[in-house]
């Protein structure tokens, strides 16, 4: 009996070891062959707040928005400023709104707080992130930081590894980061479907980092 | 006699033309942006410090224009003078690219936004780091930059390096920040979910 059910439990933890090195983007270098196929995909893009957001905005003038069905902007509970910018952006190009969503996470870490109460913190970004990401479905998240960005790529992956989504993940490096990644980029880095940095020698540095020139 | 008197001054005429029209296309104009909300005075009385306004009128410079940000008109007229330059001063604008390119020197904040639509235009900015900020991100930007040859950087509270840095631009020799593929990300967006 003991051994029936040690066997079973083996058995489980090697398939899901299975499926988390076949979702991996890491570890499965392959995924671009069946990639999921949209004309219009969704998108659900982080507002970090800050220099994040500034940088983000620059990024999405290049986007074709009319060409996502739907568009699902992020930002940590608090920050006014980002969702007015979206608007703004929003406004000036021939997109229709009512395909735009704004939607809030709390923050992961407040700026200045203790490690040991963030982790609390972090726990209910990740399951509002959980729930956010399940509501929406998108196909793809394009997001650069900071922490509580970190959140919503978990949440993502952990649908994807358990086939409820088929998302995949964009994660643009800072421009501020020129030798070194930051600490949300490392934690990412496995998780990423696609990882830009913007200065060529974290390229050469990270495995998996891509170097497209500056981007904002 | 006649006929050369009347030449002379269809050719005094002429020059007097050509010398007005040369004026307006070779006024020299400095832009300085110091960026949306943050006041960052030092920058506006580092621009317009005596010393500033002689070295940049020895350049040649006649006009000056400051972006002073948002409420800080009072910072602006604190600091300004009556001088050898004609300098005028503006809130905010929404087409900061086309004040930069109508200008022949830029003096930027380290903003990101800021010296990279001034790098986009093909213009190599000075850029004057605020000491006051705690974000040191926008000095590591700036100052790969200048490793990079793109601009010059010199800090808010020393005079000495940004007149060395003004007198320095002109002849320095700059590399151009080479233009990102067009529409690069949206590109990896499709490659990612291709949009079949």
């Amino acid at each position: 009996m003991v051994t029936t059910i040690l066997i079973a439990a083996s058995a489980i933890l090697v398939l899901l070891l299975l499926r988390l090195l076949f979702v991996l983007p890491a570890s499965n270098r392959f995924g671009f062959l069946y990639r999921p196929k949209h004309s219009n995909p969704k998108l659900m893009v982080m507002m970090g707040s800050g220099g994040h957001t500034g940088e983000m905005l620059r990024m999405l003038k290049t986007l074709k928005l009319q060409s996502y069905a739907k568009r699902v902007y992020v930002s940590s509970s608090g920050d006014v400023d980002s969702l007015e910018k979206v608007k703004v952006l929003e406004s000036t190009t021939k997109t229709d709104i009512k395909t735009m969503v704004l939607e809030n996470i709390p923050r992961a870490r407040k700026v200045g707080q203790s490690y040991p109460s963030s982790v609390i913190t972090s726990a209910v970004s990740f399951a509002v992130a959980v729930k956010l990401v399940h509501k929406h479905k998108p196909h793809v998240i394009v997001c650069n930081g900071p922490a509580t960005c970190v959140m919503l790529c978990y949440a993502a992956f952990l649908l994807r590894f358990m086939a409820l989504i088929d998302t995949r993940i964009i994660y643009v490096e800072s421009l501020a980061r020129v030798n070194r990644l930051s600490l949300s980029g490392l934690i990412l880095l496995p998780f990423c479907d696609r990882f830009l940095v913007q200065w060529p020698q974290l390229a050469e540095k990270y495995p998996r980092a891509e170097y497209h020139g500056i981007l904002v | 006699m006649h006929e050369s008197s009347a030449l002379s001054k269809l050719y005094n005429w002429d020059c007097s033309v050509v010398f007005i029209i040369l004026n307006i296309y070779t006024t020299m104009l400095v832009l300085v942006t110091t960026g949306g909300t943050v006041p960052f005075e030092a920058l506006i009385e580092l621009v317009l410090s005596h010393e500033s306004i002689t070295t940049l009128s020895q350049l040649g410079f006649s006009k000056m224009r400051v972006q002073y940000g948002r409420g800080n008109r009072h910072i602006f007229t604190k600091h300004h003078k009556e001088g050898v330059m004609s300098i005028t001063g503006f809130e905010y604008t929404d087409d900061l690219a086309g004040e930069m390119s109508r200008a022949h020197l830029v003096i930027s904040h380290a903003g990101t936004g800021s010296v990279l639509d001034a790098l986009r235009i093909g213009k190599h900015p000075v850029v004057v780091v605020n000491s006051k900020l705690m974000d040191n991100h926008q000095i590591e930007i700036a100052e790969e930059l200048f490793r990079k040859r793109h601009l010059l950087v010199s800090g808010d509270t020393d005079s000495v390096g940004f007149i060395k840095a003004l007198k320095m631009h002109r002849e320095y020799l700059f590399e151009t920040l080479p233009d990102p593929e067009e529409g690069i990300l949206q590109r990896i967006i499709e490659e990612t979910v291709s949009f079949m």
